[in-house]
């Protein structure tokens, strides 16, 4: 028997659910109703498969329980991640001290000491946040080889949880980009469908934690790079809200717009996940002080389910997402997901976001400036790649031009025009007015409904190579996720289904919007749903015809 | 016009001409200049080298001038020449002009979303100047496309009616918590410095700054 103090949260799997919402009275919408053409979901859910429950927890149950060890668990993952590694390339490197890391909890188990929350779970990190032991390069030349001298405070935090760090995964350089093909390193491919991109920019953490190469993974989201990628890759992505988490140490992108988000096989994970990276730091003056609530608790067990868990809960259906851009196969499947939350109790109206279409191009004008801006500290000086020169400008000039890629220079040409005088009046200033629009109009939103929710892309994993040469088709893709970001708002996405392509099918997420801070009502949304979701396990077939889970 | 000092005729005299563009406020302000009388204090103020100036108008410019020309008095910014050669490009109706004179502005910009901005192909090299970053012309002609298809996309805000709205710097969830401003000191310091590509200690090895052009 261990004597440690064992946090009677996590063996909530036994507890009774508790209804979180607020009681008071709410008049239903008479508006018109979203309804399913195609598939039927049954009421009474019995799920015939096992739906996805939690990683973290049955890791944290078999080490407590002596059941298998530290070294074991992670043995086993990097056994994994070496094997599908060369079909998938989602690592740019692979930590070498994960084995001791995983014995030095052995030893801890060993001499009953308290573990942490996270002990032994095994961690992907997106190569634009730093770790002191292993390099950064943010997927760009320009910092090849560097090694950061501090982690960003996520990682610590991650440590501090006794999480082994695995790797750090590939990424579009610097965040920019949908697909990681305009990593410097390396095209990930997407364990569904090894010819198709697994998304982006954090295509490598979806991939990796889609071929169950680690447990869990971070992400960063500056305009869908975490939503997108988790609705290619059929997980869990988690896009907190804009101050619920610390930037400090991951590479900035759009210091207005960055965050750093989770990818996890269940939402359970994810909100663990969430819970442990979430909180105030001194180092980033635009993190918030509120407290951070018990995600994980939201993790409930469904045997103690009321038939209608989701009653009084008001979702709304972007409308502007379900138009003429989008997938027929993606539409009905967010049709089905919106008739599914009704068959829970929910009640599931359309909502119209008057200035939605314009929060694309406002995007990317304020993510270019800020880019431009941000992107100027590497100059070959004191870090980074150098390429030596007679005078200084053309140091700047060569160092910059040989370390960054196409995309990247363009992002910061535009930038650089949008924000020089003359033209800083007619784009950026607009672009932040309608900053102020979307975000009027979410508050809007959100006041009539509880929840939004939208396809978290137009379509599923296209194949690699598509979309490179055509900037305006790639932005595009990005319609049902920037103006979260815009408006700084929690999202969540989630597999809710398959369209045809590749061998088993390709999945599709779908995304929920939450109010600010709201992440605690999403992941229960997002728990019920999941669990109750009559669908096949999102595995690729990568995963099961290899080694036996 | 006066003549430039013999001095200056040394260090510039074989030196091509640089062309400097102007838009928008200072296109403005220097075009009333040049067709004032103060066209001689103008162009002793640029300087002693040798340019080109071209001044982008939008149509309607003159007028334009006149209305503004309080206002352009205000934020002239000088930078150098004298012997200038004074070249004026019409354009079509310049975003700003557009923005500050709707009633004014051609016709054909409000209707469809790509408002045809002055931005020329020649001004990539001049952007990729001001970014530091060193361009080979086959990268300029590659970019330069792609570059200003998407800025005339992002031409789509210029037709909405964005009057009394508040520009937005970040999402409005709480946060300007400040720290004491108090110093700290950084543990790791050898690992900053091992960081860095050239380094004698204590100095931080550059290239030299100034140099003659």
């Amino acid at each position: 028997m261990l004597s440690s103090v064992q946090n009677p949260r996590f063996y909530l799997v036994q507890c009774r659910f508790h209804l979180h919402f607020p009681l008071k009275p709410r008049q239903f919408h008479s508006s018109v109703v979203v309804r399913a053409s195609q598939m039927v979901t049954e009421t009474q859910p019995q799920a015939s498969i096992a739906p996805p429950y939690s990683e973290i927890l049955s890791i944290r149950k078999s080490l407590l329980s002596r059941q298998r060890s530290a070294a074991e668990i992670v043995q086993d993952y990097l056994n994994r991640l070496r094997q599908i590694e060369p079909q998938i390339r989602s690592f740019l490197h692979v930590s070498e001290n994960a084995i001791k890391e995983a014995e030095a909890i052995d030893r801890k188990i060993e001499r009953n000491e308290e573990l942490g929350p996270l002990a032994g779970v095994v961690v992907g990190v997106k190569d634009n946040i730093c770790t002191l032991d292993m390099p950064s390069t943010g997927g760009s030349r320009i910092l090849e080889d560097y090694q950061p001298a501090y982690d960003a405070t996520a990682v610590k935090k991650l440590r501090d949880s006794g999480a082994i760090i695995v790797g750090k995964t590939n990424l579009d350089e610097f965040g920019m980009g949908s697909t990681t093909e305009n990593s410097a390193f390396q095209v990930t491919a997407n364990p569904w469908d090894t010819s198709r991109v697994p998304g982006g920019s954090s295509g490598g953490s979806a991939a990796a934690v889609s071929a169950r190469q680690c447990v869990v993974s971070l992400g960063s989201d500056t305009g869908g790079s975490v939503r997108q990628p988790a609705s290619f890759c059929g997980v869990v992505g988690l896009k907190p809200t804009y101050g619920r988490v610390s930037r400090f140490g991951l590479m900035a992108y759009a210091s207005s717009l960055d965050v750093i988000g989770c990818f996890g096989t269940s939402v359970a994970d994810t909100g663990i996940l969430l819970h442990t990276i979430s909180g105030h730091d001194r180092f980033d003056a635009t993190s918030s002080k509120r407290e951070v609530p018990d995600f994980w608790s939201q993790v409930i067990s469904m045997k103690h389910v009321e038939s209608k868990p989701l009653k009084g809960l008001r979702v709304g259906v972007i409308s502007e997402t379900l138009g003429d851009g989008v997938d027929m196969g993606v539409r009905s499947l967010i049709q089905a997901a919106a008739s599914h939350l009704e068959e829970l109790g929910s009640t599931v109206t359309e909502v119209s976001l008057p200035s939605f279409s314009l929060g694309l191009p406002a995007y990317y004008i304020l993510a270019s400036s800020e880019a431009s801006s941000n992107l100027s500290r590497y100059d070959g000086v004191r870090y980074g790649k150098q390429i030596a020169a007679e005078e200084l400008t053309s140091l700047y000039g060569d160092s910059r031009a040989n370390g960054f890629g196409p995309e990247v220079k363009m992002r910061i040409l535009m930038g650089t025009f949008a924000l020089s005088a003359g033209y800083y009046d007619a784009y950026y200033k607009r672009a932040q007015q309608v900053r102020t629009l979307v975000q009027k109009s979410f508050k809007a939103a959100l006041d009539a409904n509880d929840i939004l929710i939208s396809p978290a892309a137009p379509s599923a994993a296209y194949k690699i190579g598509e979309k490179k040469n055509d900037p305006l088709a790639m932005y595009a893709g990005d319609i049902t996720t920037v103006n979260v970001n815009l408006a700084g708002l929690p999202a969540l996405v989630l597999p809710c289904g398959f369209v045809e392509g590749g061998s088993a099918g390709l999945p599709v997420g779908l995304q929920m919007i939450g109010g600010s801070f709201d992440e605690g009502r999403l992941l229960k949304v997002g728990h019920i749903f999941e669990q109750t979701l009559q669908a096949s396990r999102f595995v690729p077939p990568l995963v099961t015809d290899g080694l036996a889970c | 016009m006066k003549k430039s000092p013999p001095f200056s005729d040394l260090i510039f005299k074989n030196q091509a001409p640089v062309t400097i563009d102007y838009r928008g406020k200072e296109a403005r302000f220097i075009a009333l200049f040049f067709f004032t009388r103060h066209r001689s204090l103008l162009l002793q103020l640029l300087g002693p080298r040798k340019v080109r100036i071209q001044v982008h108008l939008p149509v309607y410019s003159i007028v334009a001038a006149i209305v503004s020309t309080i206002e352009c008095l205000c934020s002239f910014q000088t930078t150098m020449s004298s012997r200038a050669l004074f070249a004026i490009r019409g354009t079509s109706i310049s975003p700003l002009l557009q923005q500050r004179y709707p009633a004014w502005s051609c016709d054909s910009g409000a209707r469809n979303f790509s408002t045809r901005s002055s931005f020329l192909p020649s001004d990539v090299p001049l952007l990729a100047e001001k970014a530091r970053i060193s361009l080979t012309s086959k990268e300029v002609e590659e970019f330069a496309p792609k570059i200003r298809q998407v800025i005339d996309w992002f031409g789509q805000l210029q037709v909405v009616d964005l009057q009394s709205i508040e520009p937005a710097l970040r999402a409005d969830t709480e946060g300007g918590h400040l720290r004491n401003d108090a110093p700290g000191s950084f543990e790791n310091r050898e690992a900053m410095l091992a960081a860095v590509p050239s380094y004698e200690e204590p100095y931080i090895k550059i290239p030299r700054v100034l140099h003659k052009e």
